[in-house]
């Protein structure tokens, strides 16, 4: 990829950066953590700003309380429309310090989509240094380089990128992305709020123009942030689906930090791109599309019988047993999925590739040598039996009383287990696999439609 | 044991398991010793429970035979301790029921952890969540510690919990575990 594509060059008709420099602390947007009583609107500060200058405007503003100032923003053109912060206030409650934003994009004439979806790359970091929040994604953060600590914004076990959606079902792809979280609910704040909505515009079969603005809520927040930490989001808008399919259409930087004395500061909504979006943005997403979920059992047979194809975690009462491949799980196809989780039963022998401390028992001493079973075994859990065939890896708790020893069953087979039941739960998506629904990543100039239009278009 | 103990409460959760590198684990991991004095410290009433959650982190991380069975509900005791003051839920369990660190060690200990989290379905703090679109969805269920404390036992005994339900819904069921718990 040529830094060229990365960074298409401005167009002359576009915004430029009328943002203030950052690096600053005399903005109005540096805001001291203390409070004081009163209230301002977004207006007479932007008044303010225009007559008395941001010097004036950073004394009052270090009059008024902190959580739930709202300062709206110019709006960010970009070639293929407007994002704008419809709210962008600050989170300071309790231990939490960060923003709660609603953004939106609203599409202009040069687009052609049905759908159009808002995500984001986020990095989140505390005293200077990137931080992974969620630790079942730390494969889909980027490790090195200058879009270090950045990731695709999606919950865990999620597949689709788009901000706020359900996953895919199987089969599905981005074009099945739903309009919206919560249907008849406008995108905000409030607990029963749509997190998201994808918006559109594009002429129907009748040649009536439809158009609806993308919107999302995002509310980010790090609990008590030392300084020098924060949150700076990437925002784009993405055709899903239509005539423009696989277009980005720009991107907006956004966000929040404390300096290095602790102030906290937001970080105006500028704009990164005018279609493609940054590096920092594609590295995030060519980890996401790297990342998918294959299902780890064969398809059941009519008795529900599936075979493990890769080592599957089920939850075996109270603890997390993995389970090797070639061992036998029968599936309840038409059960409930619960949480996510559907109920297994475990069908004998069982390949054990991580026993933890589940498969624990008392064995021979005389049975074990460099840490294997020497023959096969019945070892005792809660008083009942279990039988291990020979060879299996044990690590002995150092516990021995008489001629037994108190050892895990760390890998082996366990040839039958006389408990009171043999259930498991195991995660849906390991059983019936989920792919993430891969975003554009541009390979070369002109790989997409946004950067082709871009670089041939002619000023309009 | 005073030193390591120290070391763990300089670096904290933060440094050592949510930096993209492992290398302060890393580091004291290559003690002298190190999985010895880690189950020590993380066994020993006397020491500050903070620490010796991070010792029996630091052990689960390197998949130590550790604990020993007769522990489960002293640890389980840490555990729950370590819930009720939790100041982030992210390390515990995340929206969409996928369980955290810290949650699925909770869970090895069982049946042993019943009791001590059974003490926790009366907690009504918040727990707040850290992040951005996970803090969003979590932040507006406003979990309780006894909503992730019933998640927990719901698990040990194979019973559903609507964890994504709205409080007064949890609360019923809650009112369900307990009388299950207790016939």
């Amino acid at each position: 990829m040529t830094e060229r594509q990365q960074q298409p060059r401005k167009h002359p008709a576009s915004n430029t950066d009328k943002s203030p420099n950052l690096a600053s602390t005399e903005q109005p947007w540096v805001v001291p953590l203390r409070r004081s009583a009163g209230t301002l609107h977004p207006n007479h500060i932007l008044h303010l700003q225009r007559t008395l200058g941001n010097q004036a405007v950073l004394q009052l503003l270090r009059r008024q309380p902190l959580a739930g100032r709202r300062i709206q923003r110019e709006p960010v053109e970009t070639r293929f429309g407007t994002f704008a912060d419809e709210q962008y206030d600050v989170v300071d409650s309790d231990s939490l310090r960060g923003l709660n934003v609603k953004l939106t994009f609203a599409p202009n004439k040069r687009v052609n989509a049905e759908k159009i979806g808002m995500m984001q790359s986020v990095k989140s970091y505390k005293a200077g240094e990137p931080i992974v929040l969620d630790p079942t994604q730390k494969d889909r953060m980027v490790e090195d380089g200058d879009a270090a600590g950045f990731k695709l914004d999606t919950l865990a076990g999620d597949n689709n990128p788009v901000y706020g959606s359900a996953p895919l079902e199987e089969g599905d792809d981005l074009t099945d992305t739903p309009e919206t979280d919560a249907p008849g609910k406008e995108v905000g704040d409030g607990e029963e709020s749509a997190l998201y909505q994808l918006g559109y515009r594009y002429r129907d079969s009748g040649g009536d123009l439809q158009t609806q603005n993308a919107a999302m809520h995002d509310k980010p927040v790090l609990s008590d942030p030392p300084p020098n930490s924060g949150q700076e989001f990437e925002t784009t808008a993405l055709a899903l689906s239509g005539n423009d399919k696989d277009t980005y259409y720009g991107s907006v930087r956004w966000g929040w930090q404390t300096d290095g004395e602790g102030n906290f500061v937001k970080l105006p909504l500028t704009k990164v791109s005018d279609a493609i979006p940054s590096a920092n943005f594609l590295e995030a997403a060519k980890l996401w599309n790297e990342f998918s979920y294959e299902a780890k059992v064969t398809p059941p047979d009519r008795d529900g019988i599936a075979e493990v194809k890769a080592p599957i975690t089920l939850t075996i009462s109270e603890s997390p047993v993995v389970v090797a491949a070639g061992s036998k799980l029968k599936i309840d196809v038409k059960g409930e999925v619960i949480g996510g989780k559907i109920l297994i039963e475990l069908q004998e022998p069982i390949q054990i590739a991580d026993g933890q401390s589940y498969w624990v028992g008392w064995v021979p001493t005389a049975n074990i040598a460099d840490g294997k079973l020497t023959a096969e075994a019945t070892l005792e859990k809660d008083g009942k039996p279990f039988k291990v065939a020979a060879g299996a890896t044990i690590e002995s708790t150092g516990h021995v009383v008489g001629e037994d020893t108190l050892v895990y069953v760390k890998q082996g087979t366990i040839l039958s287990a006389d408990f009171g039941h043999r259930f498991a739960w195991v995660n849906d998506y390991d059983v019936f696999g989920r792919e993430t629904a891969d975003l554009p990543i541009p390979s070369k100039r002109g790989a997409l439609r946004g950067w082709s239009e871009w670089a041939t278009d002619s000023e309009d | 044991m005073q030193e390591l103990e120290t070391q763990l409460l300089r670096l904290g959760y933060r440094d050592l398991f949510m930096r993209q590198s492992s290398a302060a684990v890393e580091q004291l991991w290559k003690q002298p010793d190190a999985p010895k004095q880690l189950a020590a410290l993380a066994l020993d009433r006397q020491r500050d429970p903070q620490a010796r959650l991070l010792a029996a982190e630091i052990l689960f991380h390197h998949n130590a035979p550790f604990p020993p069975p007769e522990t489960f509900s002293e640890l389980a005791a840490l555990y729950c301790h370590a819930l009720e003051a939790a100041t982030s839920g992210n390390r515990w369990l995340l929206p969409g029921n996928t369980i955290g660190p810290l949650g699925r060690h909770l869970l090895r200990f069982g049946m042993a952890a019943l009791p001590h989290l059974h003490a926790l379905l009366t907690h009504d703090r918040i727990i707040p969540y850290e992040g951005s679109e996970e803090a969003t969805v979590a932040n507006r269920l406003k979990l309780r510690v006894k909503d992730l404390a019933a998640y927990f036992i719901s698990q040990i005994t194979m019973r559903p919990f609507p964890l994504e339900a709205a409080a007064a819904l949890r609360d019923t069921a809650i009112r369900s575990l307990e009388a299950a718990l207790n016939p």
